[in-house]
């Protein structure tokens, strides 16, 4: 769910490092380039996302970033798991997070 | 660009790239790269945390038929090792005693060695093949080149009654030589196929 949204999040710009970004500013966890791909592999055998490869930089040391995008069945699937989330915290009388 | 100077950064990315699967190899190399760029997560960092699951994601690349064919080729190598390397390599040393300064022993040790280096050489043929005709990904064929190097490492564990480590270590350089002699001459013919 996070990272499907995190995808979301980066729009036209989600690759690797920027999807990264948007997890860490969001959550404050910073997940490693491996953990990512094997997440983006299996939503992408899910047919949740679709990737493309895109242009080589000079900060990457010349190596083609890969860009995501959701598909309709990834939307309805982050949709789903945001509404089941909400049926399972309702009602619970839950600590407020500190700010 | 980030200086790659340090041998541990390039540890790190020779790491990563052996654990990336093929197709998100220069991705995974790239975010690396641009993530220790400016500090946000060091190369050393991310390859310890990223290791496990670029292995997990790379072993759920192998299908059915590669296990097949792996395993199927460690039952060649034992087959090979009682009904080739262990029938054959007397009779071969008989032929050749007559030429050799060594003792009969050694001339039938050095034959069954020079067996183990012909089987070396088809099996680095055959994944030449393999890999020239996409039959199996990268990791099955690292697999199969481990097989070819099982029996020295498993006669090593239970030794027969002539068994010397020197001699197991003779038998694993053969199998090494072969099948390198075998792969060397595919990306000497590939590069050659592109050029032209």
């Amino acid at each position: 769910m996070t990272v499907l949204a995190a995808v979301l999040h980066a729009g036209d710009n989600a690759y690797g490092t920027s999807i990264l970004d948007e997890i860490y500013e969001r959550t404050a966890r910073r997940v490693s380039v491996g953990a990512l791909y094997a997440t983006l592999s299996r939503m992408e055998k899910k047919g949740l996302i679709r990737s493309k490869l895109g242009e080589a930089t000079a900060t990457r040391g010349g190596r083609a970033k890969k860009y995501f995008h959701l598909t309709h069945d990834g939307q309805i699937e982050l949709s789903r798991a945001i509404a089941s989330l909400n049926r399972m915290v309702e009602g619970l009388d839950l600590v407020a997070a500190p700010a | 660009m980030i200086a790659l100077k340090s041998t541990l950064d390039r540890c790190c990315l020779w790491i990563l790239a052996t654990l990336a699967p093929e197709d998100t190899r220069d991705a995974v190399l790239g975010d690396a790269i641009e993530l220790a760029t400016d500090d946000r997560m060091s190369l050393w960092s991310n390859t310890v945390a990223s290791a496990l699951p670029l292995a997990a994601l790379k072993f759920t690349a192998l299908r059915w038929r590669d296990g097949l064919t792996v395993a199927g080729f460690v039952f060649a190598v034992t087959l090979w090792e009682f009904t080739v390397a262990r029938q054959y390599s007397w009779p071969i040393a008989k032929q050749v005693l007559p030429y050799s300064p060594l003792s009969t022993a050694a001339t039938c040790m050095a034959m069954y060695v020079m067996l183990y280096g012909v089987f070396a050489l088809a099996t680095g043929a055959l994944i030449r093949i393999a890999k020239r005709a996409h039959w199996m990904p990268k990791l099955a064929t690292q697999l199969l080149m481990l097989a070819a190097l099982a029996p020295p490492v498993l006669l090593l564990m239970f030794p027969t009654p002539v068994d010397s480590v020197a001699f197991r270590f003779a038998q694993f350089a053969a199998i090494l030589m072969g099948l390198f002699a075998g792969r060397e001459r595919s990306r000497h013919r590939g590069s050659v196929a592109t050029i032209a």
